[in-house]
């Protein structure tokens, strides 16, 4: 398992890494938007306006997602360069029409838009 | 005038679907298949491999709850699904910040039947190790979306508690998810402090 591990990740050997439990900040508002395209995404990533209350603040990180499972597919993903903060959650304001989703989702972080506190 | 067959109508069903997903709810949970890409035969290899050890977990233990012991024989849990009260359980109204126990597990397993679900809500398995403990409620759910966005479901008697994440460990079809979702429960596997 070790083995098929090693081959699975080797890719990202040489690239920054935001262990659990790190201390991370979240670049400024102006900085993100720049990375962000037409669709408001950063490489298939959506930057939700309800994310940008957190930009410039110290978070933890919970966990670096590299298997996702998309329920729209019923598939799983291998992702890169994603990170999950610990108690950032979507509050859903305003999704579903004129109702609020529950679902309660942790945001997902590209890299990119973090630096080491 | 030929008349129309089923071959000459455009696809309906396909194109309903996408105008939901593009113009509909838009949010990270429904664009999730674009953040990722599909996996290639090593990892695929990878993905089975995880999931026999789990697999034979559940066989054992389906295999060991033929045989329950003496305490359970008597009460048929097969009768009581859906409609046993755990002793101490708080069915009254749970506001957001009220402080919670979450009941042993011997007593939540009572609600549960074969598949391991209470009314249509499962019990995972990484949700043992929250037993017993205290938390605080985050958010009491109405609606929820679901299927990736195609759905939206009513929840009822349902309530979240802060900081209990699913590690994606256990799971049927996706052993490793790392999407760190939040935990549902039921508000009869909970007993409201004072």
């Amino acid at each position: 398992m070790t083995l098929l591990s090693y081959l699975i990740f080797w890719k990202n050997k040489g690239k920054a890494k935001f262990g659990r439990g790190e201390r991370v900040r979240i670049s400024s508002y102006e900085k993100i938007r720049e990375t962000l395209d037409e669709r408001n995404c950063y490489e298939g990533l959506i930057f939700m306006e309800s994310m940008a209350k957190f930009c410039g603040g110290d978070y933890e990180v919970l966990k670096e997602v590299k298997w996702l499972y998309d329920e729209y597919s019923m598939k799983m993903l291998r992702c890169k360069d994603v990170v999950v903060l610990k108690d950032l959650i979507c509050d859903g304001k305003g999704i579903l029409g004129g109702r609020d989703c529950d679902r309660s989702c942790s945001y997902f972080w590209k890299k990119t838009w973090l630096e080491k506190a | 005038m030929a008349k129309t067959t089923d071959r000459m109508r455009p696809r309906q069903n396909n194109l309903t679907l996408v105008k939901k997903r593009d113009i509909g709810y838009i949010c990270q949970y429904t664009t999730m298949r674009d953040i990722g890409r599909e996996l290639n035969r090593i990892e695929k290899f990878y993905q089975n491999l995880l999931r026999v050890y789990p697999a034979i977990q559940r066989r054992i233990r389906r295999w060991r709850d033929q045989f329950p012991p003496k305490s359970d024989r008597r009460s048929n849990r097969k009768i009581i699904v859906n409609e046993y009260q755990p002793e101490g359980s708080s069915r009254d109204t749970l506001k957001i910040g009220d402080m919670v126990k979450v009941l042993s597990y011997s007593q939540i397993r009572c609600t549960l039947n074969d598949r391991g679900v209470f009314k249509n809500l499962s019990f995972q398995e990484p949700m043992k190790r929250y037993c017993n403990n205290t938390y605080e409620v985050l958010k009491i759910p109405q609606f929820v979306l679901n299927n990736g966005g195609r759905k939206i479901n009513r929840c009822k008697d349902v309530v979240i508690l802060r900081g209990l994440y699913c590690n994606g460990k256990g799971m049927m079809t996706h052993e490793g998810c790392d999407t760190c979702c939040l935990h549902y429960w039921k508000t009869d596997w909970l007993k409201k402090m004072v």
